[in-house]
């Protein structure tokens, strides 16, 4: 096994570490290719605050209020004469 | 029919709608997954237990509806899903970055206070997949863990890895290039 990750590796567990937790031996690996690496360094963090903004996007998101259209009430109410 | 069916229609529809809606963004599939909730609650009216508000018992059925309209959209996905992965040309033969990653020149919290960054957000989130979507609406909106996204959407833990790993780099290379990077 290779000390270290590839560039390409260490793409996927920015992301992954944020879906669940890593061993301790992923995260050493980890841990000094981002020592040695600007460039993912860069990326690693660039795809957590990404995750940031998702979050803040959904978490300050209103429930639209929204009203369906007569029409709409009038298909829903007839297919439940039906049933 | 029951004549409370018909008052469901008047006193929840428009609620169920916006809640549907937000989850699905589509005007007609939320129109859908109502009805089909309205259907359901007819048929088992007689097996509700009253311990809740006929509002709260209606929102459980929908929420049901929406995972089954994503469980059968996400198999599609997951089945299209080749081994390759979406970053390869990212990367030359060694597995090193081809091109460095574009830095940002805002700090991301100097974004966030930025009217025109939260448009811009919205943009590059309703830009993504569906079910990408879907995934972190699952997990931000209805704090779902990550076993349980899996199981809701029928779909292994390395599928959601693939799917959310997809999410945030396009997401980011939206954002590099309508905010951090590009001019705006």
């Amino acid at each position: 096994m290779k000390m270290l990750f590839t560039c390409r590796q260490m793409a996927r567990l920015a992301s992954e570490e944020l879906d669940r937790p890593l061993s301790f031996q992923v995260k050493v690996r980890m841990f000094i290719h981002l020592l040695l690496c600007r460039d993912c360094r860069t990326y690693h963090d660039q795809i957590k605050r990404v995750d940031q903004f998702i979050e803040s996007y959904y978490s300050t998101r209103k429930e639209p209020e929204m009203s369906l259209s007569e029409e709409a009430k009038a298909r829903m109410i007839a297919a439940l004469e039906r049933e | 029919m029951e004549d409370f069916a018909k008052t469901w229609v008047q006193e929840y529809g428009d609620a169920l709608f916006g809640y549907s809606y937000s989850r699905v963004n589509d005007r007609t599939v939320a129109e859908d997954l109502v009805q089909d909730t309205f259907i359901s609650a007819l048929k088992g009216y007689k097996n509700f237990k009253h311990e809740s508000s006929v509002k709260s018992w209606l929102i459980s059925i929908l929420k049901h509806k929406i995972i089954d309209h994503y469980r059968s959209k996400a198999r599609n996905v997951i089945d299209r899903i080749e081994e390759s992965d979406h970053i390869d040309h990212l990367f030359n033969e060694k597995g090193r970055w081809k091109n460095s990653p574009q830095e940002w020149n805002d700090t991301p919290e100097e974004a966030l206070q930025h009217k025109e960054f939260q448009k811009v957000l919205e943009k590059c989130v309703s830009k993504l997949p569906e079910t990408q979507r879907q995934v972190f609406s699952f997990k931000d909106i209805d704090h779902l863990s990550g076993e349980d996204i899996c199981k809701a959407l029928n779909i292994s833990p390395s599928n959601m890895w693939i799917l959310t790993h997809r999410a945030r780099h396009s997401l980011r290379s939206c954002l590099s290039k309508n905010w951090f990077g590009g001019a705006r």
